[in-house]
């Protein structure tokens, strides 16, 4: 996840250490990072004329934006954080503001396809996704939703990059090897509540 | 199922050999149950990335919302917090700043500004003429009127007596206060450089009257060429030399 090579300025260091931490410390850190620099909104407001719904969805997916650049490691540190996420927050206020002006509704940017389809190569890709955009994603968020807290959080963690060792010092289980057991038992659990209703 | 799973999970998530992947990837073109199955996993993974990114953002307004009811946005750098005060309120506070600034500075300015440094040296130095040994009948009632702040008469009684012939350097001096007095001065500086011609005088107070009368009359230029007579004062020791110093230290 950290790019060793990386030269932080030292108003940064604090809050980079945390947000490459674990578990509930990355948790509130992500929070913190947003409450650092939310007053980009009321500037998103001002400078670029948005609602202040439209600024705060620029601003939410700026920090979302950023957060998954620390994660891989993509934070080069040739500026603070604060003016990196001020920039991808221009660009972010930008789209919105060219969007709205060809009655586009939307920013966000939901992955039309999951990065770990890259993986594969173009034949074994292009099935894979053909089915998976055949998916009733409806239908399987709401049975994500019902799968109970316990499969939904480990799912949920998994998505978001943790380890199967973060999550079982985090969710208190044994071992990396008892979080693999029982998250792909929910993804079972899973399949079984979407196949059959 | 849960076998399908392990080896759908060992593939995306960890590092696997070229020979591993090129037999999941066959075993993807020639089943298309585990297909179904590889397309499951992706679809969940993305639907729970698209729910985390709802979550968070969920969190993100709760978490905005608390900060605008308590009307201030708390800023954490380096560890520490610091608070962001409403902008308004920053606005408020650096007008006040910038108008009380800009009064000081004004002030200051105002006080140092030539004229007011000449009005100064007019009213402490020059409110009354003192009698000077020697100077004539004529010239003490020219005098008088100057003191009497008969500033017309004065300068009449003066001009009368240059008119009649005195040649010397005190009622041109005289005449050229008064003149100061009345802010006539181009009159005022013509007579000073009459005094300042005059040679063999001990000390000579022309330049230094001739400075006076151009930063009292602060005409763009006169401020500079009060500053160079200035100079010259102190340079060459002359009449004023104190005040010389005092003044170019204030303009």
């Amino acid at each position: 996840m950290t790019n060793p090579k990386i030269v932080l300025k030292p108003v940064d260091q604090a809050m980079f250490d945390n947000l490459n931490g674990e578990g509930i410390s990355k948790r509130k850190s992500e929070e913190l990072f947003f409450t650092s620099y939310s007053y980009f909104i009321k500037e998103g407001m001002h400078k670029y004329s948005l609602s202040e719904d439209e600024a705060f969805d620029a601003y939410s997916d700026s920090v979302l934006a950023a957060l998954d650049k620390l994660n891989k490691g993509l934070f080069e540190g040739r500026s603070t954080l604060k003016t990196w996420l001020f920039q991808i927050f221009q660009n972010k206020c930008v789209d919105l503001v060219r969007k709205k002006t060809t009655n586009k509704n939307s920013i966000h940017h939901t992955t039309s396809i999951t990065e770990m389809l890259f993986q594969l190569s173009d034949a074994s890709k292009s099935i894979i996704q053909q089915l998976v955009e055949r998916a009733d994603r409806v239908l399987l968020k709401q049975r994500l939703n019902e799968l109970g807290a316990k499969c939904r959080e480990l799912l949920m963690l998994s998505a978001d990059g943790y380890s199967d060792r973060e999550i079982a010092s985090e969710l208190d289980y044994k071992s990396p090897d008892v979080v693999k057991t029982s998250r792909l038992r929910c993804l079972e659990r899973l399949r079984q509540l979407y196949k059959n209703p | 199922m849960s076998e399908t799973y392990e080896y759908i999970d060992h593939y995306f998530k960890e590092n696997i050999s070229p020979e591993e992947a090129m037999a999941f990837e066959r075993k993807i073109t020639s089943d298309p149950a585990f297909a179904e199955e590889v397309a499951f996993y992706c679809a969940t993974q993305q639907v729970a990335q698209e729910q985390l990114v709802a979550d968070k953002k969920k969190r993100f307004l709760e978490l905005y919302r608390e900060q605008q009811q308590r009307g201030n946005a708390h800023a954490e750098v380096g560890g520490k917090l610091r608070t962001l005060r409403p902008a308004g309120k920053w606005m408020r506070i650096a007008a006040a700043a910038a108008v009380i600034a800009g009064l000081v500075v004004g002030l200051m300015m105002w006080n140092n500004s030539p004229a007011q440094i000449a009005n100064g040296y007019l009213d402490e130095k020059l409110a009354s003429l003192g009698a000077n040994m020697g100077t004539t009948t004529e010239i003490e009632t020219g005098r008088s009127l100057y003191n009497e702040k008969k500033y017309e008469a004065a300068l009449l009684q003066f001009e009368k007596i240059i008119k009649e012939g005195d040649t010397g350097i005190d009622v041109r001096k005289y005449a050229g206060i008064t003149c100061l007095r009345l802010e006539k001065y181009d009159s005022a500086i013509n007579y000073f450089q009459l005094v300042e011609n005059y040679q063999g005088v001990y000390s000579n107070p022309g330049k230094f009257y001739h400075a006076l009368a151009l930063m009292k009359r602060n005409k763009p230029g006169d401020k500079n060429d009060a500053k160079l007579l200035l100079r010259g004062i102190v340079d060459g020791d002359l009449y004023g030399k104190d005040k010389a110093i005092e003044w170019l230290n204030k303009m």
